[in-house]
């Protein structure tokens, strides 16, 4: 993994979110999921919290484990996401780097990320007895459309009422647009982050970019994620003008399509970086980047936009559009192969994986690997299998290799 | 009586030619789940419904990963077997990710159109009603490509009409199973339901209408007391499964499948009340795991559902990899736990079950309930 010096302050920055969280009188605790509008929560004096996010820190801690034995213990199947029984289970143990999560006034999901997410957060309101506000965004077979965007603005109206009713306070529209201005400044600096890849050698990885996606995910609406990630870009820009490598003798550059294998994060680096092999570009970082510019963004309206770009997330399209995106990153960042995570815990990402890895490779030229293992449960992970496929997969780019 | 509608269920897809040809409709193929039928009907088409066949998976297998539920899986692999040849095109609810994403998959694969309609989720009502208003006449627009026939009102009336019939029969099926389930065995049962799925629906009403009063003119079976059971899952066991509880005297009083109890509580589309009517189609009747349903928790209303139907325990058969069922189990089982209601889960894989590998659980739990009943 690349040493940044920001790091020190994304982890100050989420300890002390985490610690608002546990000891906030003035805040109602809002839990809300990874493509929830945030930005209504914040706006409306709320404080938010993401299960999502503390169960991929509980894996990537090496602590998911006892924590998803215990959900199982109490009936959850297997068959279901991971993270979820994570968050169960950190429920049950109060276990996890902050010492379990604390609990909701509310809830706030959308389906934009999966469906599977309001199975979740109807066990939660059904164990803390609170309401739960589903934001339903259709899934986007071709594209962003008209009525479904108005669909959504028609929720989020709701949504304003429903959050006003939680907190007792009327909501503002103004704190709003301030909340949704930030919200793009953060994003718009995320990504030019992450564009900043497209250089050879790559300054960071995209398992860097896993790590540094907490913040964006968390706590994007807010003056100090922003000036976070105008540092960050500063930072690795700085990187960039020195020619500084994240992955010593860069060979290969591929992409990572799905969510990482949280607690084997440093296991990738440290395979990859033996065998010269730059992770350039990512899909799942990419969710919350650029978000001053949604695909399809209707006129000057910046809930419009905000909409837009929830409704546009690239799990939430269809497969020509995702070829499309996965073929567009291929070629803007040079990339001389793909991997795919078949993630157990994400049907969204995962199911149509295998075909398409092969409608990308006939487009590009270039070779992709698909990998079976699971977001947060290390069970599911087989290391000589990985390495078999991986292995495999980087001399099939050989012939393409810098 | 169910020789019929055993036969109708063998082996449907064999005999798809035959019903196109008698029918004169293009074949709609319809995928799970609460997709109106009565649409299809209306717009000179004829659905045939797909809940998961038992069939070897091979070539699937090269498009869909082994976490995906067996309906799913079989499904794709009929299609690319070409078994489905037949069909004129596909509809898809947004019932789950895996079916949301499924479809995706047919449309690069087959050579039918592929339908989506989806089911809105929304928490907010004004939302969701206003989203099924601007979808229903997308979805019969996009019905109409796919048959060539636009279902006009006059249309949509006699479809509702003749599926309203087949739903009032399918009830009063139920009816007379809560009353005397010993009367009709969990497996002809469910042959009877399923066989709507693969019949013309006017000869399917006929079939109904001439085995209603003969169950109900024929005398109680004799013998003693046995235990009845509430089956609940998202799509009914395979029928080797359903003989097994009948053989070792488990009575099936009713159940909450998808394919099942909760599609014969819904009502039908009505072109009178298009809104109203789908929102009821949709959203009324045994609630449904895939579906968020606000301020109705299924787990306070499932107890209830048991006790109703005068049954002793459930029989949870959940279908391999299906996540929305998964999630829900443990509420439902502490919920009955809480109301002493024993209960027994018995995973479903159409893959790769051997039935007599679950009759030693069955069997210890009929003992339960029979020694519970003393």
């Amino acid at each position: 993994m690349t040493r940044l010096a920001s790091f020190a302050r994304m982890k100050e920055m989420m300890t002390l979110h985490y610690l608002e969280a546990k000891t906030t009188r003035e805040k109602p605790i809002v839990w809300v999921t990874s493509g929830a509008p945030v930005e209504y929560v914040v706006a409306a004096g709320a404080l938010p919290v993401y299960p999502e996010n503390y169960a991929a820190m509980c894996a990537a801690g090496h602590q998911a484990l006892s924590l998803l034995e215990a959900a199982e213990g109490q009936g959850a199947s297997p068959d279901i996401c991971s993270y979820a029984r994570t968050d169960f289970g950190q429920d049950l143990l109060r276990g996890g780097p902050a010492g379990g999560l604390p609990p909701p006034r509310a809830l706030v999901c959308a389906t934009n990320i999966c469906r599977t997410v309001v199975k979740w957060f109807e066990a939660v309101a059904r164990k803390y007895r609170v309401p739960l506000f589903v934001v339903d965004m259709p899934f986007l077979h071709d594209g962003l459309t008209r009525d479904a965007l108005d669909y959504v603005l028609r929720q989020f109206e709701a949504l304003a009422g429903f959050l006003a009713a939680q907190t007792g306070r009327p909501f503002e529209r103004e704190r709003l647009l301030e909340t949704v201005a930030l919200s793009q400044e953060t994003t718009a600096l995320w990504r030019r982050t992450l564009d900043l890849c497209r250089s050879r050698p790559a300054p960071i990885t995209a398992l860097d970019a896993f790590v540094h996606i907490a913040p964006v995910v968390t706590l994007r609406g807010t003056p100090a994620c922003r000036d976070y990630y105008e540092a960050l870009f500063r930072e690795v820009e700085g990187r960039v003008a020195r020619r500084e490598a994240a992955v010593p003798n860069e060979r290969y550059r591929a992409l990572w399509d799905n969510l990482p294998v949280w607690d084997r994060l440093r296991w990738f680096a440290s395979f990859f970086d033996a065998r010269g092999l730059a992770v350039a570009a990512a899909t799942y970082p990419n969710s919350w980047a650029g978000m001053d510019r949604a695909v399809g963004a209707q006129g000057d309206d910046p809930i419009e936009a905000l909409a837009g770009s929830y409704l546009s997330l690239y799990i939430h399209s269809g497969f020509e559009q995702r070829v499309a995106t996965l073929v567009r990153l291929i070629e803007e960042f040079s990339l001389t192969g793909f991997i795919m995570h078949s993630n157990r815990s994400c049907k969204p990402y995962s199911v149509g994986m295998y075909g398409l890895r092969e409608e990308v490779s006939r487009r590009t030229g270039v070779p992709g690997v698909v990998i079976e293992a699971d977001q947060n449960d290390p069970r599911q992970f087989t290391e000589a299998r990985t390495v078999t496929a991986l292995e495999a997969f980087i001399e099939s780019m050989e012939p393409l290799a810098g | 009586m169910f020789a019929f509608f055993h036969d109708a269920v063998a082996d449907p897809l064999s005999r798809l030619a035959d019903l196109r040809r008698k029918s004169g409709r293009p074949l709609i193929g319809v995928t799970p789940a609460y997709f109106p039928l009565e649409w299809i009907h209306a717009a000179g088409g004829l659905p045939v419904s797909f809940w998961g066949e038992r069939i070897p998976i091979s070539r699937a297998d090269a498009l869909l990963p082994p976490y995906c539920c067996p309906a799913s899986r079989s499904i794709l692999e009929i299609e690319l077997a070409g078994l489905t040849a037949e069909l004129s095109g596909w509809v898809f609810t947004s019932l789950c990710d895996t079916l949301v994403n499924l479809r995706e998959i047919f449309r690069g694969i087959s050579p039918r159109p592929a339908l989506a309609f989806p089911i809105p989720l929304a928490t907010d009502p004004g939302s969701r009603r206003a989203r099924l208003e601007e979808r229903i006449p997308r979805v019969l627009d996009d019905l109409a490509r796919m048959t060539g026939k636009t279902a006009t009102a006059g249309a949509l009336a006699a479809a509702s009409r003749l599926y309203g019939e087949i739903r009032r029969l399918q009830r009063r099926l139920y009816e007379i199973r809560r009353g005397r389930p010993r009367l009709v065995g969990a497996r002809d049962f469910h042959a009877a339901i399923r066989a709507g799925f693969f019949l013309d629906p006017g000869e399917y009403r006929t079939r109904l209408e001439a085995l209603l009063p003969a169950l109900e003119n024929a005398p109680e079976p004799k013998g003693a007391r046995r235990p009845r059971v509430f089956l609940s899952g998202m799509v009914s066991p395979p029928e080797e499964v359903l003989g097994l509880l009948d053989r070792l005297g488990l009575d099936a009083a009713d159940d909450d499948f998808a394919d099942g109890g909760r599609m014969v509580s819904r009502p039908v589309f009505s072109p009178e009340d298009p809104v109203g009517s789908l929102y009821r189609v949709l959203f009324d009747g045994r609630p449904c795991p895939c579906l968020h349903l606000p301020g109705l928790d299924r787990a306070d209303v499932f107890p209830q559902a048991v006790r109703e139907a005068g049954a002793q325990g459930v029989l949870f058969l959940p279908m391999r990899c299906c996540e929305p069922d998964a999630f829900e189990r443990p509420a439902l089982t502490a919920r009955l736990a809480e109301r002493g209601i024993p209960a027994l889960a018995l995973e479903m894989d159409f893959e790769t079950l051997h039935p007599e590998s679950l009759r030693t659980r069955l069997e210890a739990f009929r003992d339960l309930l029979e020694e519970a009943d003393r």
